[in-house]
């Protein structure tokens, strides 16, 4: 009768045993990631083919700030990006891993998410095609493409950052592609939009009065006029390329290197001012140290050419007293945003 | 009555089997076309390395060491305008990987092509984004990185200049204006249920000479970036239409 039992039994523990096995485990999906925006900007344009999740910020994040991209694994997006200085440098140009200055200042990274063309002359099209850019500049970081890809394949921990961020079967390597998009991820998170002027327009704090002259005198389309260009609202600029009357033969073709259209000589990207005070010095060469030298040379210092912008050309020169630019200045420091600067969700997290 | 309907029976059986030959013979309704880019000088495959020296029609002597180059938009025209095919790919061309000159049209109805067109470059939508994967994946050196478009025609080498000293040839031709749609005439070719190969040839001293003759010792380093390259680019482009013709169909 035992016996009977324990041939009847035998299946069912046969079934126990199987029940025990391992479950084969689903690799986790990426988790989706919901921007903020704050109040005042507009809707953001994330494009289709790279949604935001919370391991490509993290896996952007983290090559912004790792120096293998550099050729000799020296220099980081973050070596001339620094977040305290609005994610520019102090440098009027930065200089390379082969101790070689560039060519023109570094740009500072905030609300990129909102544009479209990169570069002083725009010619990068799109956040993630900007990435390759100093990548595989010689005066940069000064690497080719296929040596990221080896080096980010070869590394302990980044193809299982990529594989997990992208959703990547196990075959797939980590590609170029990959690289440029979670870098993106990350720029499209620095987000500045909490300056004394943006907590003024909330109606959260008051502007003093020297504060409130410099902005009439900003929007004065007879003195400062500088809402022309840099339009006032979120962005404090219109993007457009200008020549905004530097000299009178520009040695960089800015525009014109991109579009070949001799129309275009000498323009360049209209920057935004939020965090002006932070990001000296200006212009797309560095050479103004100070505010003040900006506005003197919009005062008095704008040289004809050909394709100078029209509003410069028709500025009256000496229109500016020294105590009015002290005033626009003045209101340009309400542009400074340092929760932006000291959020450490932007910060090296090495 | 009875053999009447024994005899109907042995009809019916026979017109059966009859009936089954037929289907065993039958032609299938489609077939797999294949279409394979042979890039040469004047008949004879290219030879990388830099060594193999070719001459163009302006007497200009140049070898090669890398050869690449996008086809996109493969279409095959029929003949009675019902049965046409549009592929939406970018594929590079590259010698040195072999079958990447080979390109399927896979499930092709039965019927009769006029002509087979594709484009030489990477069509606007996608000249300007960079992140993008398979063949126009950065990584291929095919792209410009400090302004956003594709490099549709590479080619790089020494070069023997007029005067016998040695020079290098640089030609990174590129730009939306440059992207050039060329039509491979078929002569009516048929698809009749067998899968069959259609040879394209790319003959490089066509691209240097018909009808435009471009001459290395001007036009040695063209990178479609100055205004100064604006004339090349323009020889470039009227030559690239003549420069493909049908090999051979099989």
């Amino acid at each position: 009768m035992y016996k009977h039992v324990v041939f009847c039994a035998l299946p069912f523990l046969l079934l126990a045993c199987h029940k025990d096995e391992p479950v084969v485990v689903t690799p986790l999906k990426a988790t989706p990631y919901t921007l903020t925006i704050p109040k005042g900007l507009p809707v953001m344009n994330i494009p289709a083919d790279n949604p935001m999740t919370v391991e490509g910020i993290a896996l952007g994040r983290r090559l912004f700030y790792d120096p293998i991209l550099s050729a000799d694994s020296t220099q980081s997006c973050g070596n001339c990006h620094f977040a305290a200085f609005s994610f520019t440098d102090s440098a009027r140009l930065s200089i390379g891993i082969d101790q070689i200055k560039g060519m023109r200042n570094a740009m500072p990274i905030m609300n990129l998410g909102w544009q479209k063309l990169f570069f002083w002359d725009g010619g990068a099209i799109g956040l993630e095609s900007q990435v390759i850019g100093p990548i595989t500049n010689p005066l940069e970081m000064h690497d080719t493409l296929p040596n990221v890809a080896l080096k980010l394949n070869r590394h302990p921990e980044y193809p299982a950052l990529f594989r997990r961020a992208f959703d990547l079967p196990e075959t797939e390597k980590v590609s170029i592609p990959l690289l440029m998009r979670a870098i993106a991820q990350f720029e499209r998170t620095l987000i500045t939009a909490n300056s004394k002027y943006d907590k003024w327009k909330r109606g959260e704090t008051t502007l003093n009065e020297q504060e409130l002259r410099g902005m009439a005198l900003y929007e004065d389309m007879g003195k400062g006029d500088c809402v022309h260009c840099h339009t006032m609202g979120s962005a404090f600029s219109d993007f457009e390329f200008r020549n905004n009357g530097l000299d009178a033969q520009p040695a960089d073709l800015g525009r014109m290197r991109i579009t070949l259209n001799s129309n275009d000589l000498g323009k360049f990207k209209t920057p935004s001012l939020r965090n002006i005070e932070l990001t000296a010095p200006y212009m797309h060469d560095g050479r103004f140290q100070t505010l003040d030298q900006v506005l003197e040379h919009y005062n008095t210092g704008v040289v004809n050419s050909p394709t100078l912008d029209l509003n410069l050309a028709y500025a009256v020169p000496g229109r500016l007293s020294q105590s009015e630019k002290d005033d626009i200045i003045a209101f340009l420091k309400t542009l400074t945003d340092l929760d932006f600067v000291r959020n450490k969700d932007f910060q090296n997290p090495f | 009555m009875r053999n009447l309907l024994v005899l109907f029976i042995l009809l019916s059986v026979i017109s059966c089997k009859k009936d089954l030959e037929v289907i065993a013979t039958s032609v299938a309704p489609k077939a797999n076309l294949t279409v394979i880019f042979q890039t040469e000088v004047d008949g004879k495959a290219i030879e990388l390395g830099g060594n193999t020296f070719y001459t163009n029609a302006d007497g200009n002597q140049y070898a090669l060491e890398m050869l690449k180059y996008y086809i996109s938009h493969l279409s095959l025209v029929s003949s009675d305008g019902k049965n046409d095919y549009l592929l939406e790919n970018h594929d590079l061309v590259d010698p040195a990987t072999p079958g990447s000159e080979i390109m399927p049209i896979d499930s092709v109805l039965n019927g009769q092509f006029d002509s087979l067109r594709f484009y030489l470059g990477v069509d606007f939508d996608h000249n300007h984004k960079g992140d993008q994967r398979g063949d126009l994946d950065p990584i291929n050196g095919m792209i410009w990185t400090w302004n956003t478009g594709y490099i549709f025609f590479k080619q790089e080498g020494p070069i023997k200049k007029a005067n016998g000293s040695a020079g290098y040839l640089i030609y990174h031709y590129g730009s939306d204006p440059a992207l050039i749609q060329v039509s491979i005439p078929l002569n009516k070719m048929e698809v009749k249920g067998v899968d069959r190969k259609i040879y394209i040839k790319f003959n490089l001293n066509d691209l240097y000479g018909n009808p435009n003759k471009i001459d290395f010792d001007v036009d040695y380093f063209r990178q479609s970036s100055l205004v100064s390259d604006l004339h090349w680019l323009g020889q470039m482009e009227g030559n690239f239409p003549g420069a493909f013709s049908l090999g051979k169909i099989e």
